[in-house]
């Protein structure tokens, strides 16, 4: 958990400062040190939850919240929780993704024997 | 090899967050989007006025803005230039996509937004020819040493803003549509002018009335459509007398009849594009002030049409609304007058037809020489890469808008409809709007007038969209004049389809500026317009075949008629004012064709409402509901048998003619199914239309007539977003009101801007808008005048030539010399 803590600190304070796709790049390389396929997965739709989730509960509350029930209405998701619950959980979804591809390539490019059995 | 497998989620992975970076179909980039550190989220500090505040070298001396309680933005400048320059910059703050995206639909640039959709849209914008008008208009701004530099300071505040923005600034829509904004230039705000000429004077019928000439003859179009119909209250009140000796024009012995059937896209009819001002004299007002109120109605979207500004400099000190991208203030007032504008409605576009010489079209035929044409290639850069390429043949009169038939139907079909009044194929269009001209320097002269000399001395700058200037000042001074440089015209020329080869068919003179239809002070201590005729049959000059029933300014005129001691609440009434007066003229005969005949209870219910209606068009009433659903059926029964649909080989006549019908002539033959043995009068077809609609509004609302019938809920209005985006809109709003009343509110338009004016040395000042004036939707004030609005309540207006009498949040653009 501490781990996930502090990639999520470095991810939160150096996102404003690079692509949005950096996230993703970053989770993919935390996937590779992960030892198993649910620990990967698990690691990256945290980090990403914990990233994104903080960063719109803070805007929501200074200020974010009329125009988040304006892009809710625009997306047909009714209300501002709505917008919220859709984007956690493309969230979660591309941080577990994310975390397993790398992961996978982890498998791809070590020696069979040094992979997870499981695998 | 199994390895490979490996390979599978990585490469989906990426192929997700790719198909996340980018746009899919009208989506915006998801990914991008809803990032919270990039996306819409990090917009949220935009609504922040203090990261306004900024330094820049062009300024002179520091400027302050101060933005009062309703964000109207104040600005105290030392000098014309830093003035103009800060009103570019706040204005950019404030509402830079809606600038930039009406300046690319103007200019026929939507494809690069939008893609290949909106390719059709765009052709026909650059072939009736917005970007050519606007760039003869730009010409003119160009060579008036006056204007230019204010024109400059304007687009170097804009740009400044701009500058200002990092990606993750860029306004919410920007981040929808992907794409980001480039530099303002003077050609952007002329574009505005000229989408304003369109909107206001786009309306043209020559096709449909030629049609019907070939058709049904030319006095059946004459007899539907008469120039002064039978029910005319006009502006320049009755009596005035035409004392000059008008220019002399050549004019045919008979009018050119054109044979040619092409093109079958034919009038719209926008209903809701009008206005009303009027002005009232001091020894009427108990102020002992004269009072001046506008309200156009024009399209309600979101962002406003309009944006609120007060601009003060040792030149000036004035307020009131603008278009955003036009520097200076359009309709307000100064310390010493005040304006208001309605549309003027003269006729500025005429076709002609045009003989080639052959097919290349590099030569036509006029005033018995083959005279050389002007090709233009028009180039469209498309979202997406690809580019098009699109040839214009122009003549002296103007552009070929359609070479062929359809040419373009199958590059945005929808589009091209939607977005057009008239398709007159193979045929040239003359437009006042193309010409060089430079309204902006009306406004400016405006903006800076001290008296009537002034102000009648502004007008004559101003083309095109003609606009009935009505004006008051603190002398006590009412006048209205009739302005924009409209062409002396012979008798209905224009109103038909006009020969192309004939040079008595061109537009041989302009009316001088002081012949045109004007007042200043009437006995009767009131003047005012609603888009009606400007003059009686006495005026020498022919201006249009089309102006707007008198029925909205008959009732304003009935209001000002009681009115000896004028209030400003009184004048705020009038423009709430919901009577309709086609109703009260015709409900008591059309009750009596229905008294006899009610077969059910619902039908007698709906007959008692009918009967005590006060002909209020008020939004909680089922009564407007009922009338205006019955006319609707009445109109169908009366003309389609004889025109077909309205709106597609013909148009239908309008409400006047209807209501001359319904007086003086209920056994018409108009009146007469074609279809039916028997003979028809009015009376048969309104109790037809009767049984109707009490079946037809069962059907769609069930019984409960004055819960589920209202007026509110039947009618209601929608202020759709600019770029029609869901979710950015204020839908199914309960107002009243209706067209042809003076508060004429529709389904889609509305009073765009109601203003009230009382001239006194220290001014009183009310407005509203249906809007905001922030254009970003996270904004409290995007729409928060929205309610206020609908419920008829105007604000007080913040105006003082000291910043120390406003009170608000202030901000400091300083110098950084």
């Amino acid at each position: 958990m501490k781990l996930i803590l502090i990639i999520s600190l470095i991810c939160f304070f150096g996102l404003p400062f690079t692509p949005w796709w950096m996230l993703w790049v970053v989770l993919g390389i935390c996937g590779w040190f992960a030892t198993t396929p649910k620990e990967a997965m698990s690691m990256g739709a945290k980090v990403a939850t914990l990233t994104w989730g903080i960063k719109i509960g803070s805007e929501f509350f200074t200020g974010g919240s009329i125009l988040m029930q304006r892009v809710a209405d625009m997306m047909g998701l009714g209300s501002s929780i709505g917008l919220v619950i859709a984007t956690l959980v493309l969230v979660v979804f591309l941080g577990g993704l994310s975390t397993m591809s790398g992961y996978q390539l982890k498998m791809l490019f070590l020696p069979p024997a040094t992979s997870p059995k499981n695998m | 090899m199994t390895n490979t497998r490996y390979l599978i989620l990585p490469i989906l992975t990426t192929l997700l967050i790719w198909t996340l970076n980018n746009p899919i179909g009208n989506l915006p980039p998801l990914g991008k989007f809803l990032d919270p550190f990039h996306g819409y989220l990090a917009l949220v500090d935009s609504d922040n006025i203090n990261r306004l505040k900024m330094e820049s070298s062009y300024l002179e001396s520091p400027v302050t803005v101060i933005f009062d309680t309703l964000r109207i933005p104040h600005i105290f400048a030392e000098n014309d230039m830093d003035l103009y320059f800060a009103q570019g910059y706040i204005m950019a703050s404030e509402r830079l996509w809606q600038m930039e995206f009406q300046t690319h639909a103007a200019g026929g640039r939507l494809s690069e937004i939008v893609g290949e959709e909106a390719l059709g849209y765009d052709r026909y914008q650059r072939r009736v020819g917005m970007k050519y008008g606007a760039e003869n208009s730009l010409n003119a701004i160009l060579k008036d040493q006056q204007l230019l530099p204010m024109a400059d300071a304007f687009t170097e505040g804009v740009n400044t803003y701009i500058a200002s923005l990092s990606i993750d600034q860029y306004p919410l829509e920007y981040k929808i549509l992907d794409y980001a904004p480039e530099p303002w230039t003077p050609l952007k705000t002329s574009l505005l002018l000229k989408y304003m000429a369109w909107m206001l004077t786009g309306r043209n019928t020559e096709l449909t009335y030629t049609r019907m000439w070939n058709e049904l003859g030319r006095d059946v179009v004459e007899e539907l459509f008469p120039i002064y119909p039978w029910f005319v209250d006009p502006i320049i009140p009755s009596g005035t007398k035409y004392d000059f000796k008008p220019v002399p024009l050549d004019q045919p012995p008979n009018l050119y009849q054109s044979k040619a059937d092409r093109g079958n896209i034919i009038t719209q009819k926008n209903e809701g594009i009008g206005s009303n001002n009027w002005v009232v004299s001091g020894n009427r007002t108990t102020s002992g002030n004269a009072m001046l109120a506008n309200d156009p109605h024009l399209g309600l979207n979101l962002p406003s049409i309009w944006y609120a500004m007060h601009l003060v400099s040792p030149n000036q000190n004035v307020m009131g609304v603008t278009l955003p991208g036009t520097p200076g203030i359009i309709i307000g007032f100064n310390d010493h007058i005040s304006w208001g504008l309605t549309n003027g409605y003269d006729d500025v576009m005429d076709w002609y037809d045009i003989q080639f010489k052959d097919s290349t079209m590099t030569e036509y035929f006029h005033d018995n020489k083959w005279k050389p044409t002007q090709k233009i290639v028009e180039k469209f850069k498309i979202k997406g890469g690809k580019t098009f390429s699109d040839t214009i043949t122009f003549t002296h009169h103007g552009p070929i808008v359609w070479d062929t038939p359809y040419q373009t139907l199958s590059l945005g079909e929808k589009s091209i409809r939607n977005s057009i009044r008239q398709v007159s194929t193979g045929r040239a269009l003359r437009w006042l709007a193309h010409d060089e001209s430079n309204e902006l320097r009306t406004f400016y002269l405006l903006n800076t007038a001290e008296n009537y000399a002034d102000y009648v001395h502004a007008l004559e700058y101003f083309n095109c969209p003609g606009q009935n200037f009505a004006y008051a000042d603190v002398e006590g001074n009412i006048a209205l004049w009739h302005a924009g440089n409209t062409p002396a015209k012979w008798a209905k020329q224009g109103m038909f389809i006009s020969d192309g080869a004939d040079p008595r068919y061109d537009w041989q003179a302009t009316v001088p500026h002081h012949q045109k239809p004007h007042v200043k002070n009437p006995g009767r201590g009131y003047v005012g317009s609603a888009n009606q005729h400007p003059t009686t049959s006495d005026y020498p000059y022919f201006l249009s075949e089309f102006y707007w029933a008198s029925f909205r300014w008959n009732q304003i005129h009935t209001r000002l008629d009681t009115l000896q001691s004028a209030t400003i609440n009184d004048m705020l009434e009038i423009q709430l004012d919901n009577r309709s007066v086609f109703a009260e003229k015709t409900m008591p005969i059309i009750l009596r064709t229905w008294k006899n005949h009610l077969k059910n209870d619902l039908e007698k219910q709906t007959f008692t409402i009918l009967s005590n209606w006060d002909y209020e068009m008020n939004g909680h009433s089922p009564a407007p509901t009922l009338y205006r659903y019955w006319y609707g059926i009445l109109e169908e029964l009366t003309w389609e048998d004889d025109l077909g649909i309205d709106n597609e080989r013909f148009i239908w006549p309008y409400r006047d003619k209807m209501m001359e019908l319904i007086l003086t002539n209920p056994k018409s033959h108009w009146f007469d199914d074609k279809t039916t043995i028997q003979i028809e009068t009015f009376s048969h077809q309104s109790l037809k239309a009767f049984h109707k609609m009490v079946s037809d509004l069962q059907n769609k609302y069930g019984d409960d007539i004055l819960k589920d019938w209202i007026w509110a809920k039947h009618q209601g209005t929608d202020i759709n977003h600019v770029a029609n985006i869901p979710g950015l809109g204020m839908m199914g709003l309960p107002t009243s009101g209706g067209s042809d009343i003076p508060n004429a509110t529709g389904t889609t338009f509305g009073p765009s801007w109601r203003l009230v004016v009382d001239m006194g040395e220290k001014k009183l000042a009310y407005g509203i808008y249906p809007g905001g004036q922030s254009g970003f939707p996270g904004s409290a004030y995007y729409d928060n005048m929205i309610d206020d609005w609908v419920n008829g309540i105007a604000y007080p207006l913040s105006f003082s030539e000291k910043a120390s009498d406003i009170s608000g949040e202030t901000i400091i653009l300083g110098n950084d010399k």
